[in-house]
């Protein structure tokens, strides 16, 4: 009977409350039948129907530049010292990695399915596949081109550094000299620290700069896994 | 016919969850997907795939998984469906649908997705693939 | 005369602007809405206010380079004003090119209508039913086009009208003129 009612009835939703659990389809349909309060205005919602995998669209560099420099002029308002504004920008790129990799991951898995005949694999589980990543796709998305280098510390077991010799974020901020070992990348470094964290690889990212005659701005950014992701990556690949 | 759909997050916290015709044992099915939350953490470190079918079974239901590049898990608990290909495609979906709800700004990871839009979106869907 | 706004605005873009992927874009700027609105604990007022003040910043720049790449000399009347708004300075920067509408009788007022807002991909509101009667939430672009404008001696009073993320049918921002500030040195000339 429910069947019937279902393909009578257009399909409703009232919305998910995690106090109440999941509702059934007659509850959902008699529910929406009942107006909630009348002054309560729902935002309205068209993104579902909107098409993730369009062409890409893109805007100038100026606009994102202009937006990232008041952006560190704000924070650098709200913030005492190098320290704690380093922590904001990071804190920013941070959201911001937690939802780029999700879009990322499907993007790829959208193109493999549609360009190949395999199935969309696409977690990263080992280290340096996260890494390859990160150092590919990740930085060719936002950047338009590969990191420059990838590499593991030979000090410490836990420490990679990605390179990037003119990283797009700093390339029209001046730091004043007070600001000595402050890298705008902070921000970039926030970002990949929020796709590790979220992949269940958990890691503290800096970004350092360290410039060389050709490269003044040339960056690194500094991962450091955490000690118990080390560890499972030697028990479940043995490396 | 029937089955339970559960979101759940990297705290193991339910994100989202749907009921279709599980009357038996309607109560119960937080529980057993929640048990198979241990089977799909430990698969998911031995292969890159996203979707796992057929991980459990309680009764005559069975439970497949799939989790995402972020680790938000995708579980179905489920009778009677037409086949594993209508349920990955299912999930596949869903995970456009996730990342959709994911990018707008005032949403947080691990928060509940108690969006109309999407709750209507999600059965839309489950009458596209399994016509309940 | 109608000079061809649209091609000069199509060509600075495609040759002579660095380009970026415009989610980075997005998203950035939808974590700074985000942060501000935990900052500021929803009063979404306060919000706006800051917004248009980050985009004033903004604006007072970006006019530079506006001019610097386009070599645009004064404008006749506040109608070119509009037309190289939204043809070429909409185009140069969000690559979208909102509809100029609305034009009042005594020439001082417009409407630009945004189909496409970089800003607001994929956003949709806080249902706490405040947000959506109080914040604009790309409020940043009335600040920019307030500054920009003030730094050609237009005082400008810009404001948004509508919103679709508010479930207005379309997102307008409403443009009035107040006065043409006096100048010392006229814009563009030595």
């Amino acid at each position: 009977m429910s069947r019937i009612l279902s393909s009578a009835k257009p399909i409703q939703g009232i919305g998910y409350d995690p106090l109440i659990g999941p509702q059934r389809v007659e509850e959902v349909e008699a529910s929406a039948n009942n107006s909630t309060s009348v002054d309560h205005v729902t935002p309205p919602n068209f993104n579902y129907d909107r098409n993730l995998h369009r062409m890409k669209h893109d805007v100038s560099l100026s606009s994102f530049s202009f937006l990232f420099c008041e952006l560190v002029s704000w924070s650098r308002e709200r913030a005492n010292g190098i320290q704690e504004l380093e922590k904001r920008l990071n804190g920013l790129g941070y959201t911001i990695g937690l939802k780029y990799l999700e879009l990322l991951g499907l993007r790829e898995n959208y193109i493999t399915n549609t360009t190949t005949s395999k199935n969309g694999l696409n977690r990263d589980i080992k280290i340096i596949q996260m890494l390859e990543f990160i150092h590919t796709t990740f930085w060719k998305a936002l950047f338009g081109k590969t990191a420059d280098n990838l590499e593991r510390s030979q000090d410490n077991v836990c420490n990679y550094m990605i390179t990037d010799n003119d990283p797009l974020a700093n390339r029209y901020i001046s730091v004043p000299s007070e600001f000595q070992n402050f890298n705008c990348s902070a921000f970039v470094a926030g970002i990949i620290e929020g796709m590790l964290d979220s992949a269940y690889f958990q890691a503290d990212v800096s970004a350092h700069t360290v410039e060389t005659k050709e490269n003044p701005n040339r960056t690194v950014f500094l991962i450091q896994f955490d000690e118990a992701v080390i560890k499972r990556e030697q028990i479940r690949f043995g490396s | 016919m029937s089955l339970y759909l559960a979101l759940i997050g990297t705290r193991d916290n339910p994100l989202y969850e749907m009921e279709i015709k599980m009357d038996p044992i309607r109560d119960f099915c937080p529980f057993i997907v929640h048990s198979a939350l241990d089977i799909i953490e430990d698969l998911q470190w031995k292969t890159n795939q996203l979707y796992f079918k057929n991980i459990d079974n309680y009764d005559n239901y069975s439970i497949s998984g799939y989790v995402t590049p972020g680790n938000i898990k995708f579980m179905i608990l489920y009778q009677n469906l037409r086949s594993d290909e209508a349920i990955r495609q299912f999930f596949g979906e869903l995970n456009d649908l996730y990342v959709k709800t994911l990018l707008s700004p005032f949403y947080t990871i691990n928060e509940a997705i108690r969006s109309k839009a999407f709750d209507q979106k999600v059965r839309m869907l489950s009458r596209k693939y399994f016509n309940l | 005369m109608s000079k061809p706004y649209k091609l000069i605005g199509e060509d600075v873009y495609k040759n002579r602007t660095e380009k970026i992927n415009s989610e980075l874009f997005t998203l950035t700027y939808g974590s700074v809405v985000a942060q501000l609105c935990r900052d500021y604990n929803n009063d979404y007022k306060k919000v706006n206010e800051q917004l248009e003040s980050m985009g004033y910043n903004i604006g007072i720049r970006l006019i530079e380079e506006f001019l610097a790449k386009t070599n645009f000399g004064r404008c006749i009347n506040f109608k070119e004003t509009a037309e190289i708004i939204s043809k070429v300075g909409f185009k140069m920067f969000l690559n979208t090119t909102p509809t100029v509408d609305n034009f009042s009788a005594d020439g001082k007022q417009f409407n630009l209508i945004l189909e496409d807002n970089p800003l607001a991909e994929f956003v949709e509101l806080p249902d706490d039913n405040k947000a959506v009667k109080e914040l604009w939430y790309s409020n940043v672009l009335v600040g920019v086009l307030k500054g920009a404008l003030q730094m050609v001696q237009l005082d400008v009073d810009v404001s948004f009208v509508k919103d679709i993320l508010r479930g207005d049918p379309s997102t307008e921002i409403k443009l009035r003129l107040n006065k043409i500030l006096k100048d010392e040195i006229p814009a563009g000339e030595d």
